[in-house]
C-alpha cells in the first residue's frame, strides 16, 4: 500500500543505504529515565532545528512512548532511541525486545498494566497517534521492535501560484528538479490543477524543497528554450521494490501528450536500474488512468465520509515469469477474477488454514496517517481472536476520525491467509492487488 | 553471520539477475501449449551441420575427463580462420565470462569503464559488483555517440566499451568512425569492441576489428559462438586482443571453464561453418523485409538495422505486453529494463513464427485501452 512513512527504506537512494544523519540514546526502561528520554527528544528536535509546537510534540510523544515502554518491560530491559532528521520531519525511533511478553500487547490498542486511579484510555498505545503526525510499529531484522513516532516540520508559507498563462511549447529538455525548481514547479502546478489533483506538499514550497534537499523525493523538470518550467514528474520510493510516480504535470495541461510522455519516460528510465519492480500511481475520481498503468482498483474514502474513489494503477518495471500465492479458499474467486483481468500468470495454493500452532494473540501492526485520516493494518501474527482484535482497532480508528481503515495481506506469506474469513466477517472487502509488493503479492482489503 | 558487515557495500546494492524459468514452467504458468522463444537472439536453424555431427558423436567417456584447459584446438583454428597467433585468443565460457576478465585484469576499485546508457547490460553489470565505477554516455539517434564517450573518458578511465553493431538498436559504426574513434581515444585505454553480431552485418562499410587491432594495440575484440553459430546451450565466447593485452587478461581468467563438448563443435563450426552463416543471413533478410512491411502496416516505429532482432515502441506498457503476448506463446523481450520503456525486442525468427507473433501483436493493440 503507498505509505508516506518509509521505516526501513532510506529514500534518499533506495534500499540499503546507511542513514548519514542518525542520533541516538541507549537507557534502560525505568521511569528514572523519563525525564531523558523527553528531553533527547527535545534536543534533537531543536538541534535539527525544529521549533515550538514541533518540539512540544517531540517532547510530550517521547514521554508517553517511553511511560508505555516502562510499564510493559522490565526494569533491566534496554531500549534505544534514534532521531532520524529527514529535514522536513524527525522520526523518533524507540527499539526493543519484546520477547519477554506477550506479543499481544504490542497491539495499537492494547492497554499496559496501569495504576488505580488512571484512565484506562488514555494508557493504551493508541494515545500516542494524537500528539504526532504519524506512527508505525514494526519488527526489525535484529528481532527487536520498533515503534516509530514522525513529527512533521511545520511550513506557514504557502505556495502562491503563479499566474499568467504559459505558451504551449514544441521542444523541451528534461533536467533533474532541485530545491529552486521545484518552487517554482510547485506554484505553476497549484495555478494549472485543482486541489487533490496534486500532492499535498506542493502547497508548502519549503516543505517541498526540503524533501527534494532530503532525498525522499525525486523529481524531473521539462524546461522550455525560454527558460520556463513548461511540466515536470515527481516519484519517490514507497516500499523496498516500489515507486509512486506524482504527476506528470503538465503547464498548461493542454501542452502536446508528448510532454508527459517524455517525463513519464524519463522517470521509468531512471527506475530501470534501481531496485524497483513496479510503479504504482493514485489518481482522484474523474482523473483517467496513466497511459501504461494497469487499473488495479480503488479505495474509498474522505473527510466528509462520502465516497471519494482514488484509483491505483500499476506498472511493472520486469518481466514477471509467474508465481505461486497462498490464498485462502473465501478469496479464491476474487483473486482468479483480478489475476485473469491483469494478465498476471499466478497458482494460486488453496490453504484452508489448519489452526494448529498458531500464537495464542492476534497481533496487528498499525500504521497512521493523520493528513489522510487513513490507517493501514498489517498482521504480525494470527491468533484465535483476529475478529475480536479487528472489532477493536476499528472501535478506536472511529473515535480518531481516522475513516479510511485498510489492511494489506501477503500472499506470499502462507499464515496470513488465515485472517481472511475474519476480515470478511468484520466488514472488510478486498479492493486490489498490488503485484510484487510484499514478499508475494499482497491483497489490499478495505473496510467498508 | 553478520552479512552487513562481510559484504561489500557494492555487493549489497547490486540486484542479482533473476534468469528466465523453464519453458516447460513458463508454459504451465501462462497455459499455452507451445512456446516461441524471441526474446534471447538465439540462431533458429540450431549450429552448424558439422557442429550437429560432433555433438550427436560425443563419446560419453570423455565426460570424465577435463577438457583443455585453454581451448588449445579452439584456439588453433580461430587463429587459422583469422590469420592470429593462438595466444591473441583467449576462449571463455559465453562473452559474459570474458568480460569479466577484461574488467578483473584492467579495473580496481576507484577505476571506472565508460560505455553507452543503453547497450549490452553486462558491461555495467560486472563493474557495479566489482566495486568499478561507470560512466555512461547516452545513445545519439540511437547508436553510439563517439563524442559523449570521448567525454565521459577519465583519468580513472581503464576500458571502453563498444557494442557494435549494438544490441538492442543494432546501430553500428562503420569502418572509418570506428577508426576516428580510435585515434582519438589515442590508447588511454583499452577499447573493448564487442562483436557479437558483426557475422550478421552484410553491409560493404562495416568495420572489422580482427584487421583494426594490428593497428590499435590497445584494442579487444568480443566473439561468440552462441548467435550466429548456434551454440548458445554450450556456452562459448571469446577475445582477441594484441598479445601483451591478452597476456595481462589471461590472469585474471579462471581456466578449464569451457567444456570438451563446446571447444569441439566451435571448432567444427568455424572450420566448416561457412555455408550455415549464409543460410542464418537469408533467413535474417527474410524475416526483417517480412518485419518492415508489417510493423509499418501496424503503424508502430521500430527499429531494424543489423543483428538478428527489431526493435519496436508499442503504445502499451511493454511489460503488459510481454504477459499477454505469453499467453500466446511468444516470448519477447521487454526492454524498460534497458531504460527502453515500452519498447520490446523480437528475434527475427522464420517466418511461420514471426506471422504469428504480428498476428498477436496486432490483436493485443487492438485490444489496448
Amino acid at each position: 500500500m503507498i505509505s508516506n512513512f518509509m521505516n526501513g527504506v532510506d529514500c534518499r537512494t533506495g534500499p540499503f543505504n546507511e542513514h548519514p544523519v542518525d542520533i541516538s540514546l541507549r537507557v534502560f526502561s525505568e521511569a528514572s529515565f523519563l525525564p531523558l528520554a523527553a528531553s533527547f527528544a527535545k534536543c534533537a528536535g531543536a538541534a535539527y532545528g525544529f521549533g515550538g509546537q514541533e518540539l512540544s510534540s517531540l517532547e510530550l510523544s517521547a514521554e508517553e512512548v517511553f511511560a508505555w515502554l516502562c510499564r510493559l518491560l522490565g526494569p533491566a530491559e534496554q531500549v534505544e532511541i534514534c532521531a532520524r532528521n529527514d529535514i522536513y520531519r524527525l522520526t523518533l525511533r524507540f527499539l526493543f525486545q519484546p520477547s519477554s511478553l506477550n506479543l499481544h500487547v504490542l497491539n495499537i490498542t492494547a492497554k499496559a498494566p496501569f495504576e488505580p486511579g488512571e484512565d484506562l484510555e488514555d494508557l493504551g498505545l493508541f494515545v500516542i497517534v494524537r500528539l504526532v503526525d504519524a506512527v508505525k510499529l514494526t519488527s526489525e531484522k535484529d528481532g527487536r521492535t520498533c515503534l516509530a513516532t514522525v513529527v512533521d516540520r511545520r511550513y506557514t508559507e504557502e505556495t502562491a501560484a503563479i499566474s499568467g498563462q504559459p505558451m504551449p511549447v514544441k521542444t523541451w529538455r528534461i533536467q533533474p528538479a532541485d530545491r529552486e525548481s521545484i518552487q517554482f514547479f510547485a506554484a505553476r502546478v497549484k495555478a494549472h490543477y485543482p486541489a487533490g489533483e496534486y500532492p499535498g506538499f506542493l502547497d508548502f514550497p519549503g516543505r517541498a524543497a526540503d524533501m527534494i534537499a532530503a532525498g525522499d523525493l525525486k523529481g524531473a523538470m521539462a524546461v522550455a528554450e525560454s527558460g520556463a518550467v513548461c511540466g515536470g514528474i515527481l516519484w519517490r520510493w514507497v516500499s523496498h521494490k516500489m515507486i509512486e510516480t506524482l504527476g506528470p504535470f503538465s503547464f498548461p495541461p493542454t501542452q502536446p501528450p508528448a510532454l508527459p510522455e517524455a517525463l513519464m519516460e524519463h522517470m521509468l528510465e531512471w527506475a530501470a536500474k534501481t531496485p524497483a519492480t513496479g510503479i504504482l500511481c493514485r489518481r482522484r475520481a474523474g482523473q483517467p488512468m496513466l497511459r501504461g498503468f494497469d487499473l488495479l482498483g480503488g479505495v474509498c474514502g474522505g473527510p466528509t465520509g462520502q465516497p471519494a474513489d482514488e484509483s491505483y494503477g500499476f506498472r511493472q518495471l520486469r518481466e514477471d515469469e509467474g508465481s505461486a500465492v497462498c490464498c485462502h479458499p473465501l478469496l479464491e474467486s476474487f483473486l482468479r477474477g483480478e489475476y485473469d483481468r491483469l494478465a498476471l500468470p499466478r497458482e494460486l495454493r488453496v490453504i484452508p488454514f489448519q489452526g494448529t500452532g498458531q500464537p495464542e494473540s492476534t497481533v496487528l501492526t498499525a500504521e497512521t496517517d493523520r493528513g489522510r485520516r487513513e490507517v493501514l493494518l498489517k498482521g504480525l501474527c494470527f491468533g484465535p481472536d483476529a475478529a475480536e482484535q479487528l472489532r477493536e482497532h476499528l472501535g478506536l480508528f472511529a473515535k480518531q476520525d481516522l475513516s479510511t481503515i485498510l489492511f494489506e495481506l501477503d500472499l506470499g506469506v502462507s499464515w496470513q491467509s488465515a485472517f481472511v474469513p475474519a476480515l470478511l466477517e468484520t466488514g472488510f472487502v478486498p479492493r486490489m492487488i498490488l503485484p510484487g509488493s510484499g514478499q508475494g503479492d499482497t491483497v489490499v482489503f478495505q473496510k467498508a | 553471520m553478520d552479512l552487513e558487515r562481510l559484504v561489500p557495500n557494492y555487493i549489497k546494492q547490486f540486484q542479482s539477475y533473476v534468469a528466465s524459468k523453464p519453458d516447460e514452467e513458463l508454459k504451465r504458468l501462462f497455459g499455452c501449449p507451445v512456446l516461441h522463444r524471441l526474446n534471447n537472439n538465439e540462431n533458429p536453424l540450431g549450429p552448424p551441420p558439422a557442429a550437429r555431427e560432433i555433438i550427436r558423436q560425443f563419446p560419453p567417456a570423455c565426460s570424465a575427463l577435463y577438457p583443455s584447459g585453454d581451448s588449445y584446438a579452439l584456439r588453433l583454428a580461430l587463429a587459422e580462420r583469422f590469420g592470429k597467433h593462438p595466444d591473441q585468443f583467449l576462449v571463455g565460457n559465453g562473452s559474459s565470462e570474458v568480460i569479466t576478465a577484461v574488467t578483473k585484469a584492467f579495473c580496481e576499485q576507484g577505476d571506472n569503464i565508460v560505455t553507452a546508457d543503453r547497450t549490452f547490460a553486462v558491461y555495467e553489470w560486472v563493474a557495479e559488483f566489482s566495486g568499478v565505477g561507470r560512466r555512461l554516455a547516452p545513445l545519439k539517434d540511437y547508436g553510439f555517440d563517439g563524442d559523449g564517450l570521448l567525454g565521459q573518458i577519465d583519468g580513472k578511465t581503464k576500458i571502453v566499451f563498444l557494442c557494435n553493431p549494438n544490441n538492442p538498436t543494432g546501430t553500428y559504426w562503420p569502418h572509418d568512425q570506428l577508426i576516428r574513434f580510435l585515434d582519438r581515444v589515442d590508447g588511454r585505454c583499452v577499447v573493448v569492441l564487442d562483436e557479437a553480431y558483426m557475422e550478421y552485418v552484410e553491409r560493404d562499410d562495416a568495420s572489422d576489428g580482427m584487421v583494426l587491432m594490428d593497428r590499435y594495440p590497445n584494442l579487444v575484440v568480443f566473439r561468440t559462438f552462441s548467435k550466429i553459430y548456434g551454440l548458445a546451450g554450450l556456452r562459448i565466447g571469446y577475445l582477441v586482443g594484441s598479445p601483451p593485452v591478452v597476456d595481462m587478461i589471461r590472469r585474471a581468467y579462471v581456466v578449464y571453464s569451457v567444456n570438451t563438448l563446446g571447444q569441439a563443435a566451435a571448432r567444427a563450426a568455424v572450420e566448416h561453418g561457412g555455408e550455415h552463416i549464409q543460410a542464418t543471413r537469408a533467413l535474417i533478410r527474410a524475416g526483417k523485409a517480412f518485419l518492415r512491411e508489417a510493423l509499418s502496416l501496424l503503424g508502430v516505429p521500430f527499429l531494424c538495422h543489423e543483428g538478428s532482432y527489431v526493435m519496436i515502441k508499442v503504445p502499451i506498457s511493454d511489460t503488459l505486453l510481454y504477459r499477454r503476448l505469453m499467453k500466446r506463446g511468444l516470448m519477447i523481450r521487454t526492454m524498460s529494463g534497458f531504460r527502453f520503456p515500452n519498447w520490446i525486442r523480437v528475434t527475427v525468427v522464420g517466418r511461420e513464427v514471426l506471422e504469428q507473433f504480428v498476428e498477436g501483436l496486432a490483436e493485443e493493440l487492438k485490444s489496448a485501452p
